[in-house]
């Protein structure tokens, strides 16, 4: 493969590997933050 | 054996892993979900929005996050028109009133169109909880605005919520969107000293500044409701339901007007009931040497120092605090004396709030039973008894407020 197109393709899925992994964090983070049991509702 | 590749020729060590693009390509990602999640919150995606029902609410694992709140506002009022969030607990959230029979639906229809009502209660809520907290941060977005909500006589209006709607709040505190309000920052003191480790305070304001952030709740919120959801919940624990996107599911609440008298009103769940009915004044009066009901001076000492940090000092002339009553069903079955300290509560509690500031009145005592659907919980036709009484009393602190001055200065 020649090298300038090594270069691209390499630079592109590097890229998109990173903004995946950014999507996949965000996701993570947001999981996190929520309680794991739901809340259930009591009437009073 | 052949050589390694120089470091300077046009291709890394790894040439098919560049790290400088991987990490390039993080921040661009991070930063893209970040304004797509800004963006979608604010400018608000429930176009078919009722109320949150039982799908799109805690219960359910959905947590309604602030800048969606306020973006269902804007979606909904104009700027000339007069906002009216309705707050509390699953009364004024209308448990038990399909949506079209909403008492939400109804006042909107007694107010008119220079009114925008919207209903932001949640099952279990105080009246500090959820929409109070989106009122306030809207105070200048939206300064013509009427914050509605029930309340039980002296229980206690916390100014910081209730788990599990306190999330709204630290949002909103930790996004400094706020006002700084003295009495209310006491409160706050006290509870993150008793009630909070310095490790679950850090935890807390941690996640809403990285939150603020990155707006990942505002973010994967719209894509569960637009899209697809992907959490297992007991409310939608099968599949294909529990994945499909909330805004599939329609507003569905039973009708309290079609069930039968005897599902409604179940002989074993009498005594428990009255202890609820007679525990909203039980523990709140002594007899006087005359023999009638006083309030303990205690309870109301801590009830004026909680509500008087309810809400801040200039919002409160706007906030209307309606005392929820219990069904006749069950509270003429009190002994005579047992009536005169619930009416003593009532007339007391409307006293106190009116005290701190805030507009306030009780609500059933000339209702029906059938104006109830359980012991708290109003019927269709009790709704529409409510929103009749509220609507009159929010055309009163609109003319107060000088609301409607354009309207009444219009030839």
């Amino acid at each position: 493969m020649p090298e300038p197109v090594a270069k691209t393709l390499s630079h592109a899925g590097s890229l998109l590997l990173g903004l995946l992994l950014a999507v996949l964090l965000h996701y993570v983070l947001y999981r996190l933050g929520l309680p794991s049991k739901p809340f259930i509702y009591v009437a009073f | 054996m052949s050589d390694p590749l120089p470091l300077s020729s046009g291709l890394d060590r790894s040439w098919f892993f560049r790290p400088r693009t991987f990490l390039a390509g993080l921040a661009a990602g991070l930063v893209l979900c970040s304004v797509v999640g800004r963006t979608v919150s604010h400018r608000g995606y429930h176009t078919a929005f009722t109320r949150f029902h039982q799908v799109i609410s805690p219960e359910a694992q959905y947590y309604p996050t602030l800048g969606e709140m306020c973006g269902i506002v804007r979606m909904r009022c104009r700027p000339d028109q007069v906002l009216v969030i309705v707050g509390g607990n699953s009364v004024f959230n209308g448990v038990g009133q399909p949506a079209e029979k909403m008492w939400t639906v109804e006042l909107q229809r007694r107010l008119g169109d220079r009114y925008v009502v919207l209903n932001f209660a949640f099952r279990g809520a105080l009246c500090t909880d959820g929409g109070a907290v989106v009122a306030e941060v809207l105070r200048r977005e939206y300064p013509h605005q009427v914050y509605v909500a029930n309340a039980l006589p002296f229980g206690l209006p916390v100014p910081y919520g209730q788990d599990p709607y306190r999330y709204v709040y630290w949002e909103a505190l930790h996004l400094g969107r706020l006002e700084d309000f003295g009495p209310r920052n006491e409160q706050l003191a006290w509870l993150e000293g008793t009630e909070y480790t310095w490790g679950q305070r850090f935890e807390l304001w941690s996640r809403d500044w990285l939150d603020g952030a990155l707006r990942f709740r505002d973010l994967w919120n719209w894509v569960g409701y637009e899209y697809l959801f992907t959490i297992q919940t007991p409310i939608t624990p099968h599949l294909p339901e529990a994945i499909w996107a909330r805004k599939r599911f329609l507003d569905k609440e039973p009708d309290f007007e079609t069930m039968p008298f005897g599902d409604k009103y179940r002989p074993g769940n009498l005594e428990a009931e009255m202890n609820i009915v007679r525990g909203f004044s039980e523990s709140y009066y002594l007899k006087d040497k005359r023999g009638e009901w006083r309030l303990r001076p205690s309870i109301r000492m801590r009830f004026e120092e909680v509500a008087e940090a309810a809400f801040p000092d200039d919002l409160k002339g706007r906030t209307l605090i309606m005392l929820s009553r219990n069904n006749p069903y069950y509270v003429k079955q009190l002994s005579r004396d047992e009536a005169l300290r619930d009416a003593a509560a009532y007339r007391d509690a409307v006293a106190e709030w009116r005290k701190v500031g805030c507009d306030s009145s009780d609500y059933a005592s000339d209702y029906d039973v059938a104006d109830f659907g359980d012991r708290t919980h109003l019927s269709a036709s009790g709704g529409r008894k409510l929103a009749e009484q509220v609507a009159a009393r929010i055309l009163e602190i609109s003319r107060k407020r000088g609301y409607l001055q354009t309207e009444s200065s219009t030839p």
